[in-house]
């Protein structure tokens, strides 16, 4: 159970890290906050108690939210469009290539 | 590409403007500018113009600080929420945009300022009756028989939810597997009245945006209850999704963008509904040894 909570922690700090790069750990309120909530729920004895079971889901649902909200960004931002292609680039996708356009020079020696 | 033309072209024009000085021209050039800046610049687009967002507290109510400015609501007034663990998550989701600020997806925020300005004008019995409404088309109330595959995995991962319902909450629902609504006695209807109706108006907004993302109530309640958490709902909710995704692959543009996006809406709405109903104290347990 203590494990599973201190994993939660530790990749909630991961996330909060990703988001604040510049400030150290512990001067970021979310993370000092999320931590004294660890430490006020923490049971000392083997019991069952509910409230333990409260902030961890809690702070389940929190990393959930973080990480998914990443990840979403990260995939609309890799599959954004960019405008349309060329028609270079278009021809190449379906393997074709653009004939050669006339141009002076090249047209000099003629091969047909 | 956008970003790089602008500052090139106003300078083009504005050298213009600055060797022709006819009045006309300035006229025509200023307008062209106008319509160029607004062509190129996208005005949905919000650049990021604060450096931190942090919290205050005022009146028992939690405020936000972008920089030295207070944060707003759509309508002009004080954004303020009333728990501080929400007004920490709302100021890292806006410590969290980079360049541009991405309003859609703040959900936390977006929820917030639903609850506070409520646009549609909604009441509480009238919010209590939409949600309630959600029951009749509860997405694992719905069962497909075609591949018996599927119908079994319905039936091992869903079950179990209707019957926590039952237990929990004494809900009395029976699932079908035709066109035809699910049955749902009155008398469950009136037991979730009185449970919706014990939420707080805040709550009650993020309940109604979960169960709308959801499409199943009955999932909802297990994730408020911490029954079940977010990814098990999420998972549920997209059983007949998944199963033929396993079958015929998935598309990452298009599937995992998806399960992402409802994944972050539903946590959102989750942490809301908690944050928005909890009320905690600090009790210190008495020293023996007077100090």
């Amino acid at each position: 159970m203590a494990s599973r909570s201190s994993q939660v922690l530790r990749s909630l700090a991961k996330e909060l890290k990703a988001i604040y790069k510049k400030e150290n750990l512990q001067e970021i309120p979310t993370y000092t906050y999320l931590q004294e909530q660890f430490r006020n729920f923490s049971v000392t004895e083997q019991k069952v108690c509910r409230a333990q079971h409260e902030v961890n889901h809690v702070a389940a649902t929190y990393l959930c939210h973080l990480e998914s909200a990443r990840k979403l960004e990260e995939l609309c931002s890799q599959y954004r469009g960019r405008g349309e292609r060329t028609i270079e680039s278009s021809a190449n996708i379906v393997g074709l290539k653009l004939p050669k356009l006339f141009s002076e020079e090249a047209s000099k020696p003629s091969d047909q | 590409m956008a970003a790089s033309i602008t500052p090139k072209l106003c300078r083009l024009i504005s050298g213009y403007n600055q060797t022709l000085c006819r009045a006309s021209y300035c006229g025509r050039l200023r307008h062209i500018e106008d319509s160029c800046k607004r062509w190129l610049h996208n005005p949905r687009e919000l650049k990021k113009f604060y450096k931190q967002a942090t919290i205050s507290t005022a009146d028992g109510w939690y405020e936000i600080n972008l920089d030295k400015k207070k944060l707003r609501t759509p309508h002009g007034n004080v954004f303020k929420v009333p728990s501080e663990p929400l007004a920490l998550a709302v100021a890292t989701e806006w410590n969290s945009q980079e360049i541009v600020v991405n309003r859609p997806n703040m959900h936390l925020t977006a929820l917030c300022n639903s609850a506070m300005e409520n646009p549609l004008q909604k009441t509480r019995s009238q919010l209590t009756e939409t949600i309630i409404h959600f029951l009749e088309t509860d997405t694992i109330c719905y069962r497909l028989t075609e591949p018996p595959e599927l119908e079994q995995l319905e039936r091992k991962n869903w079950d179990p939810i209707i019957d926590w319902a039952a237990q929990r909450y004494g809900l009395e629902i029976t699932p079908t597997c035709s066109m035809s609504p699910p049955i749902v006695s009155e008398e469950s209807k009136a037991i979730l009245r009185r449970h919706l109706m014990s939420y707080s108006d805040w709550a009650l907004f993020g309940y109604h945006y979960a169960v709308d993302t959801l499409k199943s109530l009955m999932l909802m309640m297990a994730l408020v209850d911490k029954h079940i958490d977010v990814e098990t709902a999420v998972d549920l909710a997209r059983l007949e999704l998944s199963f033929q995704t396993e079958q015929w692959g998935t598309v990452e543009w298009a599937h995992d963008i998806e399960k992402y996006d409802l994944r972050c809406r539903l946590s959102a709405a989750a942490l809301f509904i908690h944050w928005c109903s909890e009320s905690s104290s600090i009790k210190q347990k008495a020293s023996i040894a007077p100090i």
